[in-house]
């Protein structure tokens, strides 16, 4: 199981109707996009802690999305390249400016606040229920497919864990065989993306046949949802949090 | 009732040129048939079963299913044959045991109260009520087998066609697979069985049939025709080699 696959429990965060993790979750995300770093700092502390309390620690975090993590980096440095302002080093002609190191710190603190979000939505909700919660969010509006759209980020959200399974699987293939030690970082990842490719769509081609031979079609029982009682104060405290971090700007 | 389940018309499906495909396959299925369909990897096995509800459409020959063409209503073929594929990881769709159980009844747009009532007693009959609320992924691969059966079963198929059903299991897995096919067949489920392993089911098989390059070669007692195995690619479970082996 990766980070992204749904881990049972019955903690607040499980039981939740999740149409208002849904919610929740667009709610934090907007907040997160209109404030500064402390707002962003603090939110990603309070889901640190919510994190901790799904048994997935920083160590396991890190681990896991190393890749998610580098990729971060690369995103911070290149701002802190590009952002004109006053030079706080300069490096064979580049500056890195104190204005790019604070912008390149609050985008990737926005992506990686949006990401543990994410993460914390679909480590605690069951594939299908997101596929409800979808399937009843677009229903009202009008020439949106919504059963179709409801299966595409079912099938979207059942894909995540398997490609990064995919991923690990052939990363270990490649470098059992020594792979990791070629200097060529395209000849690197070439030798890893094309196996994954391969072995993505081989997976989505028997999942279709899978579905099929289960009867799958749009006309399906229509979903439940099961909400704990606890989703009104939940939703206020978020409110709450939310304009906190919009007034501290 | 007619005792002829399914039935396999001359049915044809090449890819392209050469001997890749299958040719020709006539073959019947009776409602208390318990069929071993043996032959080296590669020999077509996998796309005659993919036939038998329409997953894969012959260039010629049909088939029927109760007498009547299954293209006709490929969703009664599909609900009267249930296909429990050789990696049941692709198979599995749903993130708890629950719910991959409730998939095939949900797509039939049953009622929830069915539904749950068939689950439950499906998944009691497993053995997994137990595990209703864990994760697929966190089984065993016995556990993930006989929950792909029960996803299929709650559908209350006709006939369960197995691709391959003791591929990567260990042995106590393989036995509880052989256990459950027996109680299946028992209780009037057709069953086709492809596998290049005999041994495990020789003795509950009623017919026997042998494939090679896409043909039927051989048809008939299972036990009768264990000599001829292994001219075809597949292990004779008779031989001393293969019982010490087992043993």
């Amino acid at each position: 199981m990766t980070l992204f696959s749904y881990h049972p429990g019955d903690t607040l965060w499980h039981t939740l109707d999740v149409r208002c993790k849904g919610l929740l979750a667009c709610l934090l995300s907007l907040a997160v996009l209109k404030t500064g770093l402390p707002g962003n700092i603090i939110c990603l502390g309070v889901l640190m802690v919510i994190l901790k309390t799904l048994a997935v620690g920083p160590a396991r975090l890190v681990t896991q999305l190393k890749v998610f993590l580098l990729l971060l980096t690369l995103i911070f440095f290149c701002r802190w390249a590009v952002t004109p302002g006053d030079p706080m080093v300069t490096l064979y002609g580049f500056s890195l400016t104190r204005q790019g190191f604070a912008s390149g710190s609050l985008v990737t603190l926005r992506f990686l606040v949006v990401m543990l979000l994410g993460l914390i939505l679909t480590a605690t909700t069951r594939s299908m229920e997101i596929k409800a919660a979808v399937q009843w969010f677009f229903k009202p509006v009008p020439f949106i497919p919504e059963k179709r759209v409801a299966v595409m980020v079912g099938l979207a959200l059942k894909f995540m864990p398997l490609i990064l399974d995919n991923a690990r699987e052939v990363t270990h293939a490649v470098n059992a065989r020594c792979g990791n030690l070629r200097k060529n970082p395209v000849r690197r990842l070439v030798n890893q993306s094309w196996p994954l490719l391969k072995k993505t769509f081989q997976s989505a081609d028997d999942l279709s046949l899978a579905m099929q031979a289960r009867c799958y079609s749009e006309t399906r029982t229509d979903p439940r949802f099961f909400p704990n009682g606890k989703e009104g104060w939940v939703v206020g405290l978020t409110l709450v949090f939310c304009a906190g971090m919009l007034l501290m700007g | 009732m007619d005792r002829v389940l399914l039935k396999t018309d001359h049915l044809t499906h090449a890819f392209g040129p050469g001997d890749t495909g299958i040719f020709d396959i006539c073959l019947t299925v009776a409602r208390d048939d318990f069929i071993v369909l043996a032959g080296k990897n590669g020999c077509g096995k996998t796309t005659l079963i993919r036939h038998f509800n329409g997953l894969l459409m012959p260039d010629s020959g049909r088939v029927l299913l109760n007498g009547q063409d299954i293209q006709k209503d490929l969703t009664v073929a599909r609900k009267k044959i249930g296909m429990v594929f050789q990696d049941p990881d692709t198979q599995i769709i749903a993130d708890t045991v629950f719910d991959e159980t409730a998939f095939g009844p949900e797509n039939l747009n049953m009622s929830r109260e069915e539904i749950n009532d068939r689950v439950f007693s499906v998944l009691n009959l497993l053995g997994l009520d137990h595990l209703r609320d864990r994760n697929p992924a966190t089984l065993s691969g016995g556990e993930k087998r006989r929950l792909v059966i029960a996803g299929i079963l709650v559908m209350e198929p006709d006939l369960i066609v197995f691709d391959e059903p003791f591929a990567n299991l260990d042995y106590p897995s393989i036995v509880s697979v052989v256990r459950l096919c027996r109680t299946l067949h028992q209780s009037g489920h057709a069953i086709v069985m492809t596998t290049h392993d005999v041994a495990p089911v020789i003795m509950l098989a009623t017919q026997m049939v042998v494939m090679n390059k896409g043909r039927i070669k051989e048809k008939g007692d299972p036990v009768s025709l264990a000599p001829c195995l292994e001219s075809y690619g597949v292990k004779n479970p008779f031989t001393p080699m293969a019982q010490a082996w087992a043993l």
